[in-house]
């Protein structure tokens, strides 16, 4: 169980990243959904203790992660959202190497481990080549792969996804949906989907505050019965407006009201995107 | 378009911190050397201060020291949009990239001359303020505008085309090493007589002025004819040809990094992965010691493959070889011969120390693999202790080579080496002086706020040290890393009690790891 405790951070120009943040995270599949900005990298560089917080507490499994963090460390896998390589090491020798840091000090055990985790993410055949000529989805793959060294108990992954074709998308959903059955696994993605389709439970994090959290049921079922769907340029601003996209070549819009907010509307169910935007819009309306 | 380029490189240069640090050294040193003597490094020690010989030796000397400078300047003109991975938005763009290059150069040429400018202020400055007088005007303007410019635009040319070929800040760093050590092997052969082979104009200049009485030498720089107006005219030539084949590569343009596509071999098969083949056993753990050595082991193999398979060691030890081979040849009897490694492979290790240390602190961050390593259980210390451990290895390997290049020399010469001699007079002694200098290097790099700066502190010491050299403040109880008699072992000077003197800076290098092992880092 990894829990936050008021965690609040402010970087040194004064922008304020996380504003009192307490979430109580169990076993299984964790979705962190928000905006650009909101305050997700920072909420899990927090929990990976790679940056102490301003304020608060970080908690796993009983003991304070913020002044044990090499013991919260044997037991993480973390993929940031943005990582380089060393230039001109093979994918194989720089697994080893996370996996010499983890403390997998045994040759024939960090061998097996590095050839199990790069057949895994389907890089095997290219070990000896140099991660630095990847392309960004192979790199992924290969970043997704020096998180699970040492089965670690918590895994914080940050835009796992970004960069991957659908074919491998699909693929590290199944990985991950079979990870959380055995560790804590926390997703953090601006991208709606992966965590609906994922995720037993989300919370959504906008300007540094977590706005809403429960299971996508749960969050989309507040709204249920008050989501109308039709044509944005009928819809008169007498409600409010959760989303405008693109539909068969038409712009609709999403609204959330009480009654038709306009000609060619219908009622469609609350999906956990229309419950996102509701809890983001929520906050930009508390802080205009 | 070239010229709103440079104008943005010249504004981008000027507004560094490198720019004004340099200007400030500069400022000072030039204008030390005016008040004390005993700073008038490479400078002359007769005549009126503010003489026309004076001003013209002056921007003859600190256009060769502002060799740095260039390479800084320059490297970081040509390589920053790579770095800084802008080179891919301003590759989709219609600009020609020769175009773009040129300005980016003419911006921080513009910016090394302004940067420049310094020597003739601090000179007239100094001058004034001793009550000399500022010297003569016509002077001045030879001595920058027919010396000192034509030496920097060359070494601009050079750094630029070095830069463009190699596509990493090492170029311009061997250019620089390169210059310097051929400069000093040409200047020990007595072939820099010839007038046009010199690039900077030393050796043109003496020969325009052989025969002049001092008061004539004070009186009026040398005309721009015979020797050195060819010389002048075939350097700038040459850096005009250095130009366009920098520009040439730079036509290359492309992308920040390669990449290499996908084979269709490597694409996702339709086997979906399973979270049970996870290896989730944990691993046997050992005790905490014997998993920090053998991370300590790992990574120190690691840290120094890295250097060892550079392009730049391998220039760099093969310069220092041709040195110290050339200066050993002149010489006979391993003390004597000893005594010339020691006093001709100097800048070598220097440059290694001071490139590698930057080189190896900041890799994690330059390489952004920070925030996978720090969330590592391996101890911070121990990722220092690995760099360190690398950096003295790569120096214990920099004394044997030269040590064997030495006694392999001595040998063809039909001497025969005594190699305890070499291992415990110079391979041992030095490479431990060399380890106490990387440790500072070190230490320096853990206080500075980029690698940059941690170059620059370590330039500032060297700097210093130098100054105090000739200051004449030489006490070994105040210098790091000295001891009596040194540079010689003391088996060759005679001093005792030198073993104290290394235990005691030893001390103080200690203290220094410690420090560099527990300073608080700034999160990547």
């Amino acid at each position: 169980m990894l829990e936050l405790k008021a965690v609040a951070h402010t970087y040194p120009d004064g922008t304020c990243a996380l504003n009192q943040v307490t979430l109580s995270i169990g076993r299984g599949l964790f979705g962190l959904l928000g905006p650009n900005g909101a305050g997700k990298s920072s909420l899990m560089r927090v929990a990976a203790t790679l940056q102490p917080p301003s304020s608060g507490e970080v908690w796993f499994d009983g003991f304070d992660a913020l002044a044990h963090p090499r013991s919260l460390r044997r037991r993480l896998g973390y993929l940031p959202q943005d990582f380089g390589v060393y230039p001109g090491v093979s994918a194989q020798a720089l697994l080893e190497q996370i996996a010499v840091l983890k403390g997998i000090t045994d040759a024939a055990d960090r061998s097996g481990k590095v050839e199990r985790l790069l057949q895994l993410v389907n890089l095997w055949d290219v070990r000896d080549r140099a991660v630095s000529t990847f392309s960004g989805g192979m790199r992924q793959r290969w970043g997704l792969a020096q998180a699970l060294i040492g089965g670690p108990d918590l895994l914080i992954l940050d835009e796992p996804t970004a960069g991957l074709d659908p074919a491998e998308r699909n693929r590290v959903h199944e990985l991950l949906f079979g990870l959380g059955a055995q560790a804590t696994v926390i997703v953090s993605t601006h991208i709606v989907e992966d965590v609906a389709d994922l995720c037993t439970r989300v919370a959504v994090l906008a300007k540094g505050a977590i706005q809403a959290e429960g299971t996508p049921a749960e969050l989309a079922s507040a709204l249920q019965g008050r989501v109308w769907q039709g044509p944005a340029d009928a819809f008169n601003g007498g409600a409010t407006l959760l989303s405008r996209r693109l539909s068969g070549g038409q712009l609709v819009a999403r609204v959330v009201a009480e009654a038709c907010p306009g000609p060619g509307f219908k009622r469609v169910s609350a999906t956990l995107e229309d419950a996102y935007f509701a809890a983001v819009d929520a906050r930009g309306r508390a802080g205009a | 378009m070239i010229a709103r380029l440079a104008w943005l490189e010249l504004r981008q240069q000027i507004g560094s911190r490198v720019f004004w640090i340099v200007f400030a050294v500069s400022v000072l040193m030039v204008g030390g050397a005016m008040a004390i003597d005993e700073l008038r490094v490479g400078l002359l020690t007769t005549g009126a201060r503010t003489g026309a010989a004076a001003i013209v030796r002056t921007h003859l000397v600190w256009s060769l020291f502002f060799l740095f400078t260039a390479a800084a300047l320059v490297g970081e003109a040509v390589l920053r949009d790579r770095t800084s991975r802008f080179a891919d938005l301003v590759g989709a763009t219609p600009v020609d990239p020769r175009a773009y290059a040129l300005g980016r150069l003419a911006g921080s040429i513009g910016a090394l001359l302004v940067c420049f400018l310094s020597v003739p202020a601090a000179m007239a400055m100094g001058g004034l303020l001793l009550g000399a007088g500022t010297g003569p005007v016509a002077s001045y303007a030879f001595a920058l505008f027919a010396l000192a410019v034509p030496n920097l635009l060359f070494a601009a040319a050079l750094f630029f085309a070095l830069a463009s070929a190699m596509r990493s800040m090492a170029g311009c760093l061997i250019g620089a090493a390169c210059i310097l050590t051929i400069y000093g092997l040409v200047g020990d052969s007595g072939a820099a007589a010839a007038g046009l082979a010199d690039p900077f104009g030393f050796a043109a200049v003496h020969r325009a002025t052989l025969g002049w009485s001092a008061a004539r030498l004070d009186a009026a720089a040398p005309p721009l004819a015979g020797v050195l107006l060819v010389n002048r005219v075939l350097w700038i030539g040459m850096a005009a040809l250095l130009v366009a084949v920098g520009l040439g590569l730079s036509g290359r343009g492309g992308r920040s990094s390669p990449r290499v596509h996908p084979r269709p071999t490597e694409r996702v098969t339709s086997v979906s992965p399973r979270a049970e083949l996870i290896p989730r056993q944990r691993s046997q753990r050992t005790s905490a010691w014997r998993e920090a050595a053998f991370q300590l082991w790992w990574q120190v193999r690691f840290e120094s493959a890295r250097v060892f398979r550079t392009p730049v060691f391998a220039v760099l030890v093969g310069l220092g070889l041709a040195n110290a081979v050339a200066a050993a040849s002149r010489v006979h009897g391993t003390p004597a011969m000893v005594e010339a490694l020691l006093r001709s492979f100097q800048l070598v290790p220097v440059v290694v120390v001071l490139f590698f240390a930057g080189e190896l602190f900041w890799a994690e961050r330059e390489h952004r693999v920070a925030p996978l390593i720090s969330v590592t259980s391996a101890r911070p210390s121990v990722l220092i202790l690995a760099k360190l451990l690398a950096l003295a290895m790569i120096l214990f390997l920099l004394g044997v080579v030269s040590g064997g290049a030495g006694a392999v020399t001595q040998g063809l010469l039909g001497v025969v080496p005594s190699l305890t001699a070499y291992l415990t007079w110079y391979v041992l002694p030095q490479s431990f002086d060399w380890v106490l200098l990387g440790i500072l290097a070190l230490f320096l790099q853990s206080i500075a706020t980029n690698k940059l700066a941690g170059w620059g502190y370590m330039v500032f010491y060297l700097i210093g040290s130098l100054a105090l050299n000739k200051l004449g403040w030489q006490d070994p109880h105040f210098r790091f890393g000295s001891y009596p008699g040194a540079p010689l072992p003391p088996a060759l000077s005679g001093a005792q009690g030198v073993g104290w003197y290394r235990l005691g800076w030893g001390s103080v290098a200690l203290v220094m790891v410690v420090l560099t092992c527990n300073l608080p880092r700034r999160h990547p």
